[in-house]
């Protein structure tokens, strides 16, 4: 085996087998166990590292293992590469956030934290990674249902009901996937280089791309998706948050761009339209929704929400508009890859915020969640302006509902900016606890600022060639600028008006006329009743046929009860069971002598 | 190794033997009981084993037969015991169960009365299955069909409770009737078309009557299939089956996955592949009804697993629910249908094996009979907690579990059979499958007790102890008997094992391939 290929298994067999130590571990009683999870975790943050040596060296990177499940093969190409280190990170980031700090300062159960962590990174780069569709289903399989343990991790009553609509989501995203990918790969999709060709060709194609978009859809946070996005968010511990956010939305982008023809004719356009509309809907909407919450979290869940719907935007133009599929690919791509560590960063600086917010290292926190949030709005020189300036070029003369799209799309900038003025405002009302010495958590956090600095701006230049340079010019710095200028103004009007009270009073900011969650908590409320009154309906038919067949049955009864006396005198004259078997051996044995002794055997 | 035609009277016999051992053995020798349940146990899974290259790559076919019922003029109506791939498919799942549920029976029975007669008819029970699946022709197979039902009983009604006989009783009526239809059907098959040896694609005699009298070949499609349905827990044919649960746990764990319901479902593999062909019996139109039969049996147990609030209760539905996936497999109508059915009859067999092993274990461990009493068990059970949660995401189809393979299968025969719209139902099922399962699985894991969940609002997580840690009073490590975890802990294993090494050469699902290529060639 060559390098790349052994790095590829590396890369996904690491984390489980450390994973596997630590599920072990409780078999070694309880101090040793203990003192081998404490271990495993530390060691945990360097698991990431094959994933991130083999987007380094191995660009083209391809494993096959025919034997494994219905014969799987992994391979690296722009996306992948793009993606797959962000993923590293992130994840690695999140780690040692979580494990390289006093015992103390740990989360509870941090060992089974960072064991959820590593199975879901290993279950998210496999599907970056993945080339057929049976890898990319288990990949994300595991991904999937490992998270639901990153949200319940604290346990509380919140945690609990984000996982429940968490897990409810994921059945019907699993399910609309299996069967699209069912679909795909009986069209002569299996591999997914054949895959969206398979789909345009098949007699099915809306179809696939209806499940498809559902499926993923519910992981990307597309309206009406995405209700788990603002539960989960605030309930699982911020480093889970980070991946979720920074990571995991993103899969689903890539099941879209590996399995959908995107810019093929074949797809209804009906299906393009509706995702951009939703897509837009969502960019939107989740800033109404987002400025009305109080927790810091849940802002910024629905910032993530806002930001995806700018990529799901892409993704739809890239669908409609053949010319430039390529081109509003790479853009989504490049906006993934700015966006999951901006994200990250500003997840992660949430405990940093409580934690080093005082001092001199208040200082440097201040400028890093500064500088996050700038990223995320979009700010000139920062991976933001790189991001939006490529996605506007590649929507350029696309217009909806009269507007061009490269006119809309900056407004999303507006929005964020809002959110994280909100975000600003409720973080530095949150509540503070000074810890003295530097540990994994601020330096986790402060290698992923780093990180958002530079690396989008190199993956862009080097890695994905379709996405194009960022032009330098007045006018491209003043399009980065003016959206946010837009939202200043418009935050410092809102907060003028709300310190007059000129506001009306269901507008409060306090996360009760918009309850995180949004159209769930009435979904919720329907489902419950809904199923309540359905049970008690069904126990009443069932009631009904029970008494309409007892009726039927004791006609029967009688005549069973007859043979029944019968049978009992049988069973009492062969004696006990013991003697009962002895007879059927008998039996059995005299008719295989005799048997044999006709078939003339003997 | 040197294929001798005796192998499959001898692999018959063998169980025979331990049954003829076992019965007289006073209740006390449990040592001597044990050795000679394994000692059997094991030669059955080497000899099985041993016997895999030969018939599937080298397209050997040993064969014994005797003459049984004479005839008028021609030649007799002979017992045939013959290993084709089918067979031996069959037979390994029940080699390997065997193994496994007598090491659980031997657990779980200590220090109970009447185990001699227990294991005695285990063997024998054993003995019928290994019959049923080498039978090579309909008579062989009514044979040790019926023998089944008969040695199944007193396991049923082991206990000699009042529930206990009158489920025992219920079964027994439920299967003798079905029985009688296969009966008919078998003896009328056989007066107008001879003795109909099983063959790859269909007996020759049989479709030459199919072409003469078409419409009695469809009666007697019918009888076979509703009378094998029966076993095969069809709706609405299946009620003796959740009833059958008060049975002892490694008896439900075979009935469920190797013995009754897969003798009922091997049944009509054999009818619709090897005697009637599949072709025969498309052009009869006797496949359509049953796979839509299949299709109401399949979302209807879903259903009803889903009302349940008793663990086993519930796992019965969800047995009703799958072995229909076999049927539904079978009766496509495409090669990769059968072969995702015919896989299924294995996957299935390790998959609910686990289950009820796991069930078994709850039960007897910490006393949960119902599912809510399963909340934290995975703190205090954590392997047996572990092993269900295999079996669990295997039964909805996740990957990489067995499950998942064939579903995939199925799928992708679904949609190259006439009848895309099975796609439908496998999707209808994966939810239902997931809407009753994944909450068990979360309650395990996640679960908490109601006492607990009042004082909750002020519990932050702050002060949770570190996962697997012993806690006092419910929290408690529970002791896990070695006897009854490790063959969970197998199937559990195997369950992973057989999905992820899906295209191995000899794994089940290319053996299915292999067999349903012959059924289609």
């Amino acid at each position: 085996m060559r390098t790349p290929e052994i790095l590829i298994a590396l890369s996904l067999l690491i984390p489980l087998v450390v994973t596997a130590v630590i599920a072990l571990a409780g078999t070694l009683g309880l101090a040793r166990a203990r003192r081998v999870r404490r271990a495993a975790a530390m060691f945990s943050p360097l698991t990431v590292l094959p994933a991130v040596l083999l987007t380094l060296v191995g660009p083209e990177a391809e494993l096959e293992v025919p034997w494994l499940l219905l014969g799987t093969a992994f391979s690296m190409d722009a996306a992948a590469r793009a993606l797959t280190l962000i993923a590293a990170l992130l994840y690695g980031a999140a780690l040692m956030a979580v494990t390289w700090v006093k015992l103390r300062d740990a989360e509870s159960g941090s060992g089974a934290l960072s064991a959820f962590l590593m199975v879901c990174f290993a279950g998210n780069i496999g599907t970056y990674l993945a080339a057929d569709a049976v890898s990319f289903y288990l990949a994300f399989a595991i991904m999937s249902f490992s998270a639901a343990g990153l949200v319940i991790h604290y346990r509380h009553q919140a945690a609990r009901r984000a996982t429940r609509i968490y897990l409810v989501m994921s059945v019907i995203s699993e399910t609309a996937i299996l069967a699209g990918l069912i679909l795909t790969a009986s069209a002569g999709g299996y591999l997914i280089a054949d895959a969206p060709a398979a789909v345009a060709a098949s007699d099915h194609t809306g179809l696939i791309v209806v499940l498809l978009l559902i499926g993923f859809g519910v992981k990307a946070g597309t309206v009406p998706l995405h209700v788990w996005l603002p539960l989960a968010h605030p309930a699982a511990p911020p480093a889970a948050s980070a991946v979720l956010s920074g990571a995991m939305v993103k899969a689903g982008l890539m099941g879209w761009i590996r399995f959908l023809p995107l810019g093929d004719p074949a797809i209804p356009a009906a299906a393009g339209q509706t995702l951009l509309a939703l897509a837009l809907i969502g960019a939107f909407a989740a800033v109404v929704a987002g400025v009305l919450q109080s927790d810091p979290k849940v802002v910024l869940a629905y910032s993530t929400i806002s930001q995806m719907g700018f990529i799901t935007a892409l993704v739809a133009v890239a669908m409609l508009v053949p010319e430039v599929t390529g081109a509003a690919t790479a853009a989504a791509v490049l906006y993934a890859v700015h966006h999951g560590l901006a994200k990250g960063a500003l997840f992660l600086g949430v405990p940093v915020v409580k934690h080093y917010a005082g001092g001199r290292t208040g200082i440097l926190v201040a400028i890093g969640m500064a500088g996050a949030a700038l990223a995320v709005a979009g700010a000139p020189l920062t991976s933001g302006a790189y991001g939006k300036y490529v996605s506007k070029e590649a929507v350029e003369g696309i217009t909806v509902l009269g507007l061009g799209l490269d006119q809309i799309l900056p407004l999303v900038a507006t929005g964020s900016t809002l959110l994280l003025m909100r975000f600003g405002w409720v973080i530095t009302r949150a509540e503070r606890a000074p810890r003295r010495r530097p540990d994994g958590e601020l330096f986790s956090w402060l290698g992923v600022c780093a990180a958002g600095v530079a690396v989008p701006w190199i993956i862009g230049l080097r890695w994905i060639p379709q996405a194009g340079d960022f032009s330098w010019t007045a006018s491209a710095l003043w399009d980065a600028t003016w959206p946010i200028l837009l939202g200043v103004g418009l935050g410092a009007a809102i907060a003028f008006a709300a310190r007059r009270d000129l506001l009306p009073q269901w507008l409060s900011a306090d996360g009760q006329t918009v309850p995180p969650g949004d159209i769930v908590v009435a979904e919720e409320s329907l489902l419950v009743r809904g199923g309540r009154s359905t049970s008690a309906g069904l126990d009443a038919a069932h009631g009904v046929t029970a008494r309409v067949r007892s009726r039927g049955a004791s006609g029967g009864h009688r005549l069973a009860e007859w043979t029944r006396r019968g049978a009992s005198r049988a069973e009492a004259a062969v004696g006990s069971w013991e003697g009962s078997g002895v007879v059927i051996v008998a039996l059995t044995a005299v008719t295989v002598v005799l048997v044999m002794w006709a078939g003339g055997l003997w | 190794m040197v294929v001798n035609d005796l192998i499959p009277l001898g692999l018959v016999l063998l169980s025979v033997v331990v049954a003829a051992i076992i019965f007289p053995l006073p209740q006390r020798v449990a040592r001597l009981r044990s050795t000679v349940n394994l000692v059997g146990a094991v030669t059955k899974l080497v000899l099985v084993v041993l016997l895999v290259p030969p018939v599937v790559a080298e397209g050997a076919r040993p064969e014994f037969s005797v003459p049984f019922l004479p005839t008028g003029g021609g030649e007799a109506i002979s017992l045939v015991l013959r290993v084709d791939p089918l067979a031996l498919f069959f037979a390994g799942l029940s080699a390997v169960l065997w193994l496994l549920t007598t090491i659980y029976a031997i657990g779980y029975l200590k220090g109970t009365a009447y185990q001699s007669r227990f294991f005695g008819f285990f063997s024998l029970c054993v003995a019928a299955t290994v019959g049923i699946s080498f039978s090579g022709n309909l008579i062989t197979f009514l044979v040790f069909y019926e023998l089944l039902t008969l040695v199944t009983y007193p396991l049923v009604a082991h206990w000699g409770d009042e529930k206990s006989l009158k489920a025992a009783r219920l079964y027994m009526r439920y299967a003798l009737g079905g029985g009688v239809a296969v009966l008919v059907g078998v003896v009328w098959l056989t007066m107008e078309a001879g003795p109909a040896d099983f063959a790859e694609g269909g007996a020759a005699d049989v479709a030459d009557f199919a072409a003469g009298s078409p419409t009695v070949a469809v009666i007697i499609f019918a009888l076979l299939v509703g009378g094998l349905g029966v076993k095969s827990a069809l709706v609405p044919l299946h009620s003796w089956l959740p009833a059958a649960m008060v049975a002892p746990a490694p008896v439900s764990a075979l009935l469920h996955a190797v013995a009754v319901v897969k003798a009922g479902v091997f049944g009509i593999v054999r009818v619709v592949d090897d005697v009637y062909g599949i072709e025969v019996a498309w052009e009869l139109g006797g496949l359509t009804p049953l796979l839509i039969l299949a299709s109401i049996t399949i979302i209807y147990g879903s259903y009803q697993a889903l009302r349940q609030t008793e663990i086993k209760r519930r796992l019965a539905f969800s047995t009703v629910s799958q072995v229909s996936y076999v049927v539904l497999g079978v009766t496509m109508f495409s090669m990769a249908g059968t072969a995702g059915g015919v896989v299924h009859l294995v996957h299935q067999g390790i998959m609910k094996i686990t289950l009820f092993f796991c069930a078994g274990l709850f039960a007897e461990s910490m006393g949960a009979h119902k599912i809510s009493d399963l909340r934290g068990a995975g703190r205090r059970m954590p392997w047996t907690s572990a092993a269900f949660t295999v079996g669990a995401f295997g039964m909805i189809g996740l990957p990489p579990t067995a499950g998942f393979i064939s579903k995939w299968q199925l799928g992708l025969g679904a949609l190259d059979s006439p009848h895309p719209w099975v796609l439908v139902v496998l999707v209808v099922s994966s939810l239902l499958n997931a809407a009753y399962f994944l909450p068990v699985v979360y309650s395990l894991w996640f679960g908490q007790k109601e006492d607990e969940q009042d004082s909750e609002q002020e519990y932050d997580g702050a002060d949770a102890p570190e996962p697997g840690t012993a806690r006092t009073g419910d929290d408690a490590r529970v002791h896990e008997p070695a006897l009854l975890l490790i063959p969970a802990l197998c199937t559990a294993g195997f369950t992973l094992i057989v999905g992820l090494a899906a295209s191995l050469p000899f794994s089940p699902l290319e053996i299915s391939r292999f067999i349903a290529e012959g059924v289609f060639s």
